[in-house]
């Protein structure tokens, strides 16, 4: 619509509150004799019938205000539950292959070197058998918070599987890569996991990949967990890169 | 130039002279009293303006906040007819239609230059 065909803009009540304003003003100004004058007495029903229809529309836009708000809220809530481990509050499996593949876009398009890292508790199963399964769920969670103050901020750290975790470090090779995977395991058996039958101390093992060419998101973790059974395979405790 | 910082339910905001941002999420409580200092200083601003870029980037909004952007558009449009050169950028995340259509639907209410530009979603 062009501006010359617009001619409620150059009109002297402009917007909604003004022209709000302005009608209640020329009803109260004009009172009940104006009823004796047919038009006058038109322009005022059609008046009355603007504002309340004015705040009849102020009510439902309120209203669904309050709704879309609270809509938005759990939309939120569900997105980050359906990306989120319920137990260690990391990354889940999900949100980690959507970070791998933009990551793996970044590579392809811009060359970005990244890696990842493959880690695995070292006999966790003992752990389970030998303490319970609520120590077990305390291994895991302690071991989240390590990483989540061990990572760096820009890492993003995943609970891959049961007692898998997968580490992505955008613009980072696998020297440096297996750096941050062995501060992990430093800060790791630096600490103690309180059980009910007392502090025990867990160890991990980790495989670093890096990202090359002509791999895709697939490659990448194969290669991550063959370094990680590598380490295993050469007695735990270890990062392979 | 003076910045409203975003919360979970409203954007972040900057204005001065040489424009107006708004960038995040819109669905505070009370829309209306949320952008009257907004509004308040445009209508000001606009005024003696010569020139004025409005930047759109906002992913989500609701009702009384889409009112409030038409508010702002219709400013801009009565500035530019009193010859102030008005530009309005809507910026959206490619995956986003939703934002695509709404920027389609406030383009087709003004007359001034409206430019609609997609952007891919950067690393989280």
């Amino acid at each position: 619509m062009s501006l010359e065909r617009r001619p409620g803009v150059v009109s002297p009540v402009q917007g909604r509150r003004e022209l709000v304003a302005h009608l209640r003003a020329r009803l109260e100004d004009r009172g009940e004799e104006s009823l004796l004058d047919p038009r006058e007495a038109e322009y005022r029903e059609l008046a009355e019938a603007y504002l309340l229809l004015d705040e009849r529309m102020a009510k439902l836009i309120a209203i669904s205000d309050k709704y879309q708000g609270e809509l938005r809220e759990a939309t939120k809530r569900m997105q980050h539950m359906a990306r989120t481990d319920p137990l260690t509050n990391l990354s889940n499996r999900r949100d980690m292959l959507d970070c791998l593949d933009r990551e793996v876009e970044r590579f392809v398009r811009y060359e970005k070197d990244f890696s990842v890292i493959m880690f695995d508790i070292d006999d966790f199963k003992l752990v389970n058998d030998s303490y319970g399964h609520d120590a077990g769920d305390r291994v895991l969670k302690d071991l989240a918070l390590v990483f989540l103050e061990t990572l760096r901020r820009t890492d993003v750290c995943s609970r891959w599987g049961g007692e898998e975790f997968l580490v992505l470090c955008p613009e980072t090779t696998s020297e440096s890569a297996r750096i941050v995977g062995e501060k992990c395991l430093m800060a790791m058996s630096a600490m103690q996991v309180a059980t009910e039958a007392g502090p025990i101390g867990i160890t991990l093992s980790g495989g670093v990949a890096a990202m090359q060419k002509g791999f895709d998101r697939d490659d990448l973790i194969k290669l991550a967990d063959a370094k990680l059974y590598a380490a295993k395979a050469a007695g735990k405790k270890r990062i392979v890169d | 130039m003076k910045i409203i910082e975003a919360t979970s339910s409203s954007p972040r905001i900057e204005y001065g002279e040489a424009g107006l941002s708004i960038k995040g999420e819109s669905y505070p409580e009370n829309s209306f009293v949320f952008y009257a200092p907004v509004f308040e200083w445009l209508a000001a601003e606009l005024k003696s303006a010569p020139r004025f870029r409005l930047i759109l980037d906002v992913s989500y909004m609701n009702s009384s906040s889409t009112k409030c952007v038409l508010d702002i558009l219709d400013l801009l449009s009565e500035a530019a007819m009193r010859g102030c050169d008005a530009r309005v950028t809507w910026l959206y995340e490619a995956e986003n239609e939703r934002s695509l259509d709404l920027a389609e639907e406030f383009k087709e209410d003004i007359d001034i230059p409206f430019e609609i530009i997609p952007v891919e979603a950067g690393p989280r």
